[in-house]
């Protein structure tokens, strides 16, 4: 149960986090998805991830291209666009103050349960 | 260097006894993974194979962010080591994803109607938890994650929107196959070869009497068994030797 509302959050945020995975420069799927795992968000598989990064692609808010490697077939490398800046920018500041709403809301319950 | 080494993998091997798996497993995982870092001349091991938490819950299939689809669609279906590639890759490219191997080396796949996407399988030669751990760490840059083993195999997955980007989409599902076996021309010969000795073996011992032709030739039963072995161990290198230069037909 617990494991199914937080990937159901993730779901809902993970677009973003993957945009903010780029703001540093370029990466590919295996970076991306080793930074968020980082941070605790959990380990997010390829059949999770890619279809995240084909939308934000065909969004315009990254631009993907394939190089090919020495030792293996080669990865897809994602770089932030100025659309997908901006989009970043504009969608955490809603998240935040939806973040924030949930926050206070919960907290306020937490204090009138402490209370009673 | 060897300090930062030794904390990554004291926390590594916490997280994988923690996650349930044998101390001796978990032993000679660490050893092969701390192998394969000096071959990489001391790389950092956090930079090679994640956070010591994440990385085992990776190895031990833990924690998918994603729960299967309710809609979703399953098949399994098996082959042989001259085909598997080949038809993991034509089915894969359907939307068929690999969830495991079950017991009877069948691959459980499954495909979301509304979802699905195209995958692309690979195949690695591993012997024990150690080297499967290995080949994991080394081919997880290239987004190939693991999806199941049998005997000294393994396969992996990725999407290949890992490769193609949104050129890999899926627009059209073909139908759910009707075949659940698909044994290639090389291995039905030798299932038919294997068959058709055993029964002219049957019938020649029975011909001529079991209990009177044992009695008369009480080493025959030694050379039955001896065939036995001979015949399986004869199969088990050669198909080792086939994985192993990846013969297709």
């Amino acid at each position: 149960m617990a494991a199914d509302r937080r990937s159901s959050w993730l779901k809902g945020v993970l677009d973003l986090l993957v945009l903010s995975c780029l703001t540093e420069g370029e990466s590919y799927g295996y970076e991306i998805s080793k930074a968020l795992a980082g941070a605790g968000l959990g380990d997010i598989k390829g059949g999770t991830l890619y279809p995240v990064l084909n939308r934000l692609e065909e969004a315009g808010h990254v631009v993907g291209e394939f190089r090919a490697s020495a030792r293996g077939p080669g990865r897809r490398y994602y770089r932030l666009t100025g659309d997908g800046r901006a989009a970043l920018a504009r969608q955490t500041g809603a998240w935040l103050e939806f973040h924030t709403a949930v926050r206070d809301t919960l907290t306020a319950s937490k204090s009138t349960t402490g209370e009673t | 260097m060897m300090t930062v080494h030794a904390t990554y993998f004291d926390r590594l091997g916490t997280a994988l006894r923690a996650s349930g798996r044998p101390a001796d497993e978990v032993a000679a995982i660490v050893a092969e993974l701390a192998a394969h870092l000096a071959d990489a001349d001391g790389a950092d091991p956090v930079e090679e194979f994640g956070a010591p938490e994440e990385f085992a819950a990776r190895l031990t299939g833990g924690a998918e962010v994603a729960g299967p689809a309710t809609g979703a669609e399953t098949w399994k279906w098996t082959t042989d080591i001259y085909n598997d590639r080949r038809l993991l890759n034509q089915y894969g490219d359907q939307g068929w994803e690999v969830e495991r191997l079950d017991r009877l080396g069948r691959f459980v796949c499954r495909r979301d109607p509304a979802d699905a996407l195209r995958w692309e399988y690979c195949r690695a030669m591993a012997n024990g938890a150690a080297e499967r751990a290995a080949r994991t760490a080394e081919l997880a840059p290239d987004a190939w994650e693991p999806c199941g083993h049998w005997a000294f195999y393994m396969y992996f997955k990725r999407p290949k929107a890992a490769s193609a980007g949104p050129a890999a989409a899926l627009d059209a599902l073909a139908r759910t196959p009707a075949e659940h076996v698909m044994f290639g021309g090389r291995v039905r010969r030798v299932l038919v070869v294997t068959g058709l000795l055993a029964l002219v073996a049957v019938v020649a011992l029975v011909c001529s009497d079991y209990g009177d032709f044992v009695a008369a030739h009480p080493w025959s039963l030694a050379v039955f068994a001896a065939a036995g072995v001979a015949g399986g161990l004869g199969g088990w290198y050669g198909t080792k030797r086939d994985v192993a230069k990846g013969v297709e037909e």
